[in-house]
């Protein structure tokens, strides 16, 4: 046994290198290493054998870095690592701290329990010649160019470079990834930024892992702070890799939610006087103090019938906040789509009739039925009914269709209108969007939002059709089954 | 190969990083070395409770088979290698099918430019003309991430695990097709002659993914070693 190497040889990891192979000789056969930790892995620093630079290890069950001790492998499994470093199955492992270098000497038998207090010795006479000599061989790469850029940006930002596989990250990143200010490895880095990125919608993810060059924007939520992510993939002539930049959003999101909890709150605190407004109203119109001058009644018509708007606003605006605060409790029962469609050409063709318009209802041979709420469908057809008939040159029909596709249902709402412009199709679905002149026809600008808010909570889809040279159609696409 | 198998129980699995999603804690710098596959192929096998199966692996996943086989012998009674290879890269007295500048070439051309470098190998690979067989393994290699696949290529094209190819117990029967790009004859030939008890089965099909280009073959070689 050797006892005190660094009287025999100089100081430095060439010494080091001969005394594991002097340890490997003295049990044989057997493979001597030292190793540092990184994350689950060992790192060989140092064999007594020839091993490929970088090469990792799992640490074995029962494996106490800390202390010195052996374990027997042939009751367990091992990694298979170890038998492909050897070229043989260890029967023993046994390893000894190397003390204030975190690392250890491992050593690895094919038939012999090394004697492990023999080993705890070595391993203090290595640490003495780590003192004198360099530190380990293992030094990270860097770019000191990407560095100095990535760590100067006042956002945190994240650049994995994918010829190097090197991840550069600046403060900001750091503290997003939980990463602290010393050099993590890569594998905490890459571990810590999939928990990131496992906030992302599945969709993004699949994007991400299916499209490596595709651009992709999203959120996550990160101690009660919110971030847009944009990740891009970056090929310039000496960079390649992917790029991603995290945008505090969490301001702007507050500043939503305040403006959503007001409309919210105004809403229903008007809801309640304004019924009992209305109710007053129908009450005088239909005499119950007494007959009206004709002047009094048509002013009370006036503001019977701007009650009944502003109650439908309302009404409106309790809707959209339900849609988007996710609280729009759907009932949802089995419903011929034919009763569903006639009920909703009774309801509607009273009003079309009075622009003068028809309803015209094309059903197929066969019923379909369809999973789905029939009161909430028949506001989004009201809607869209209502619309059309509005737009329609009088004399003309507003056309209702049904297609049937495989797993899927389209309702089609045609008119024979002036069509929309291009420069509305873009906000058509958003909250309060009104093409010019229409406020005059007396709409919220609130129910193309809100049933595309029912149709999607239904899974579906309500579409404008793209390229219609006469009118506007929109789709309902319901699944089916 | 599914439909040809229909009457025996198959289990199929991916190799961590070949799917198109990763698990939340992939890190490829885990894939070092084939030898973690292969130590999470026996993981799996415990978690689902298999005790004793046929293996089946084409290629790098031969050779994860055998690594599992050495470690766990009891679990496999048969392992079936299909254009498997101990070592791609040339060595003193061994012919891998790639020189240390193909290499470099390949890892290169990988990382500048992924998509290209996949439209230009995924044909080669295949070894013959036929368009179906390469949009398939084209489709696999493009759902991997670049990185990835850049770091998992190199865990495989620079693994050599002859010396272990002694150490594997249970009987293995080896299926090559000619003219495959990435592994040569002779090397099936030393698998032959370095795994105990092995037997070496020569297809008629030509390229590096028979099962792709020629499943039919491949299946009735297959069915043939599995007794039915």
């Amino acid at each position: 046994m050797v006892t005190d190497p660094s009287a025999v040889f100089p100081a430095g990891n060439t010494a080091i290198e001969v005394v594991l192979r002097l340890l490997a000789d003295n049990v044989s056969p057997s493979v001597v290493l030292i190793v540092s930790e990184i994350g689950q892995d060992l790192l060989i620093e140092e064999a007594s054998i020839n091993v490929p630079q970088g090469f990792t290890l799992r640490l074995p069950d029962g494996v106490d870095l800390a202390r010195a001790g052996a374990i027997d492998a042939s009751v367990k499994r091992l990694p298979i690592g170890w038998t492909e470093l050897c070229g043989w199955r260890p029967r023993y492992i046994a390893s000894a701290p190397i003390t204030n270098h975190r690392l250890y000497l491992v050593v690895a038998c094919a038939e012999t329990v090394p004697a492990v207090g023999g080993l705890r010795g070595i391993a203090i006479a290595i640490g003495t010649m780590y003192d004198n000599g360099s530190g380990t061989t293992r030094e990270r790469s860097t770019s000191m160019r990407i560095s100095a850029l990535v760590d100067n940006l006042p956002f945190p930002i994240v650049f994995v470079d994918s010829k190097t596989i090197e991840v550069f990250l600046n403060d900001g990143a750091r503290a997003l990834l939980e990463l602290g200010q010393r050099a993590a490895t890569e594998g905490e880095i890459a571990a810590a930024f999939a928990r990131i990125i496992s906030g992302a919608e599945a969709e993004h993810r699949t994007l991400l892992a299916n499209k490596p060059d595709a651009t992709v924007t999203f959120e996550i939520e990160k101690g009660h702070r919110q971030f847009e992510v944009e990740s891009k993939w970056i090929d310039e002539d000496r960079l390649t890799g992917r790029l991603w930049m995290f945008r505090d959003i969490t301001s702007e999101r507050e500043i939503a939610r305040l403006k959503d909890d007001l409309v919210s709150t105004v809403s229903h605190e008007l809801r309640t006087p304004l019924t009992s407004i209305v109710g007053s109203l129908t009450l005088l119109r239909r005499g119950a103090a007494g007959s009206l001058s004709e002047q009094a009644g048509m002013l009370i018509d006036v503001a019977h019938r701007n009650g009944n708007r502003l109650s439908r606003l309302i009404n409106d605006l309790l809707d959209m906040d339900k849609l988007q605060s996710g609280k729009l409790d759907l009932h949802v029962k089995p419903v011929d789509i034919g009763d569903l469609l006639r009920e909703a050409v009774q309801q509607n063709e009273p009003y079309a009739a009075g622009h003068g318009v028809g309803v015209a209802l094309t059903l197929p041979e066969d019923s379909i039925s369809a999973n789905l709420d029939a009161d909430r469908m028949l506001q989004v057809l009201a809607n869209l009914i209502s619309n059309a008939a509005k737009f329609s040159p009088a004399g003309s029909d507003v056309g209702i269709s049904v297609a049937i596709r495989p797993q899927a249902l389209r309702i089609s709402i045609s008119d024979q209108g002036p069509g929309i412009s291009a420069e509305f199709r873009e906000r058509l679905f958003t909250r309060f969007a009104q093409e010019g002149g229409t406020a005059a026809k007396g709409g919220t600008g609130l129910g193309l939002a809100i049933s595309k808010g029912i149709v999607e909570q239904h899974g579906g889809r309500l579409s404008l059709k793209p390229d219609t040279s006469i009118g506007a159609t929109f789709d309902i696409d319901l699944p089916l089954g | 190969m599914l439909p040809h198998l229909a009457d025996h129980r198959v289990l199929l699995f991916d190799l961590p990083g070949a799917g198109p999603l990763l698990p939340v804690d992939f890190d490829p710098k885990n894939y070092r070395s084939l030898s973690a596959f292969a130590d999470d192929l026996l993981a799996l096998l415990d978690e689902i409770g298999l005790r004793k199966a046929t293996y089946v692996g084409h290629s790098v996943s031969g050779m994860i088979g055998v690594l599992a086989a050495i470690e766990d012998p009891e679990r496999f009674d048969r392992m079936i290698l299909l254009n498997a290879s101990p070592r791609y890269l040339d060595d003193v007295g061994y012919r891998g099918g790639f020189s240390r500048p193909d290499l470099e070439g390949l890892f290169e051309a990988m990382a500048s430019n992924y998509q290209s470098w996949v439209a230009g190998f995924a044909p080669i690979a295949i070894g013959g003309d036929v368009p179906g067989a390469v949009e398939d393994f084209s489709a696999g290699l493009l759902a991997m991430r670049p990185d990835v696949a850049l770091r998992i290529a190199r865990t495989i094209f620079e693994s050599d695990v002859r010396h272990l190819l002694p150490l594997l117990r249970v009987p293995t029967v080896l299926i090559h097709a000619h003219g495959d790009v990435a592994v040569p004859e002779e090397v099936a030939h030393y698998m032959k002659a370095h795994i105990p008890q092995s037997n070496l089965d020569w297809i008629e099909a030509k390229g590096h993914l028979p099962h792709l280009s020629a499943p039919v073959e491949v299946a009735a070689t297959l069915r043939g070693h599995l007794g039915h």
